[in-house]
């Protein structure tokens, strides 16, 4: 929908950037969302919070999610002056204009893909430019790095890398190049655990969402690599492709130690039941601020197999009796 | 997706087409496809040329096509209707195969029947027991209904 053929109304909402566009799920509405999903809109002088994955709402004090909420919970520290370009702590890799401490981008903030036009050149751009601060700069430097490891020669040159190596990867199910796919929120890959065969996250959690087709066989074909079949437990969402391994476990490794901070709402601090047991990846703590301690019954059978007992539910019992 | 996916294949196909089968739209419809297959040179097939259908669902590529022989082929596991047993196009289809895969899979079942899993098991058992009567009536019946 181009601005032209837009009511008054919502030609002034292109202006707005999407909320959802810059968020870990993206924006459902794609082309339809009357919101701007450009990472280049100035913001002029307003909070960098509002740029990065922290909550508003916490901001405000009134979160209602409370630790089970999926937006970021810190405080940003505010600059000290308004010239923030020169601000002495910056790193001499990083572009000058960069308006935000390390420490206001939490490390495993997830990151929209980089902007439409020759992302990899967008930096330098960024750098030449004495622009105020921009979605684009704010989301750069956070994208692969671990906060504390910015300005590290050895780092940088692994993200330039990786960012690299991403640009010309394929999908292996649409088979178009996955940071030059038509909507943005798309441009992100899904990391197979037990291979590396790159996919659009899109893709590739369609394919896993398939297990209710007639004949489908789980485990064999659906939880498996399209590709080479290798079976993986898990997807991880990440805005580049990995160099080596070393690369892709750091990513794995953020990616789950992100979701370890944010309290489980199966398990509903002890008032519910989560399905993944001890694999869940949220965190199971309880309201007095415990975590939930689990002690697995094992039991060893004739053939020296180590198996562990399923909690046994009343519900359970009394089926497996009325068939006896 | 699914149409965007299938317009890709079908540019991939006509910039590099595959040596012993070829395929395209029937019309307008992208979603419907007719393709012919060459009878592999190391099989009884050798000379025939065969007509397939090729049906894309709309949530291609997360279900697998459905792929008919048009043409009469007396094999263990393609049946009077035209329907073939092949696992890839049932519970081992993955979203990574395109239809070139599919169609040289299907090349390579004219060649190395599976007899284990028949979809006519007369034909399986005659293939099993009798190779030469087999080889003989699999050659007849290109003769006639896969040949000029």
């Amino acid at each position: 929908m181009s601005p032209m053929s837009m009511p008054p109304s919502l030609t002034k909402l292109r202006a707005v950037p999407c909320r959802y566009f810059l968020s870990a799920g993206g924006c459902t509405k794609g082309h339809a969302c009357p919101f701007s999903h450009e990472f280049t809109i100035s913001r002029g002088a307003s909070s960098d919070a509002s740029n990065s994955n922290v909550c508003r709402f916490f901001l405000q004090g009134t979160c209602a999610y409370g630790s089970k909420c999926r937006y970021d919970h810190v405080r940003p520290k505010r600059l000290p002056a308004v010239a923030a370009p020169c601000a002495p702590q910056q790193q001499n890799q990083q572009p000058p204009t960069k308006s935000q401490t390390p420490s206001t981008a939490p490390a495993s903030t997830p990151v929209p893909p980089p902007p439409r036009e020759n992302p990899w050149a967008s930096r330098a751009a960024n750098a030449a430019a004495a622009a105020p601060p921009t979605l684009t700069t704010a989301a750069a430097p956070s994208m692969f790095d671990n906060g504390d490891e910015e300005g590290d020669d050895d780092a940088v040159l692994r993200r330039e890398r990786a960012l690299a190596i991403s640009e010309g990867v394929e999908c292996g199910i649409c088979l178009e190049r996955v940071l030059a796919k038509d909507v943005l929120s798309e441009r992100r890959f899904g990391i197979l655990t037990g291979c590396s065969h790159p996919f659009c996250l899109m893709c590739i959690r369609g394919w896993r969402g398939t297990t209710d087709r007639p004949g489908a066989d789980i485990d064999g074909a659906v939880r498996a690599c399209p590709l080479c079949r290798a079976p993986s437990h898990f997807v991880v969402p990440s805005t580049v492709w990995f160099a080596d391994e070393e690369d892709k476990d750091a990513i794995i490794q953020r990616y789950v130690s992100r979701l370890n901070n944010i309290d489980c709402r199966h398990f509903n601090q002890g008032a519910g039941t989560c399905p993944f047991g001890t694999s869940c990846f949220y965190r199971h703590r309880y309201a007095d601020g415990t975590l939930e301690e689990t002690s697995l019954r094992k039991y060893g059978n004739a053939d020296g197999e180590v198996n562990i007992v399923q909690p046994v539910r009343l519900a359970e019992f009394l089926s497996r009796s009325h068939i006896l | 997706m699914a149409s965007k996916r299938i317009q890709k294949e079908l540019a991939d196909l006509q910039k590099d087409p595959p040596t012993s089968c070829s395929a395209g739209p029937v019309g307008d419809d992208l979603f419907h496809w007719q393709a012919t297959i060459m009878g592999p040179a190391d099989s009884p097939y050798a000379g025939a040329v065969f007509f397939v259908l090729i049906h894309f669902p709309p949530d291609y590529p997360f279900k697998p096509p459905k792929v008919n022989f048009q043409t009469k082929v007396y094999h263990p596991n393609v049946n009077s209707h035209g329907s073939i047993c092949l696992d890839i196009l049932k519970d081992q289809w993955s979203p990574a195969l395109t239809i070139s895969k599919v169609l040289l899979s299907i090349c390579s079942l004219l060649t190395d029947p599976n007899p284990d899993d028949p979809l006519v098991p007369e034909i399986a058992q005659l293939y099993k027991t009798d190779r030469g009567r087999y080889e003989e009536t699999a050659r007849e019946w290109a003769r006639k209904y896969a040949m000029g």
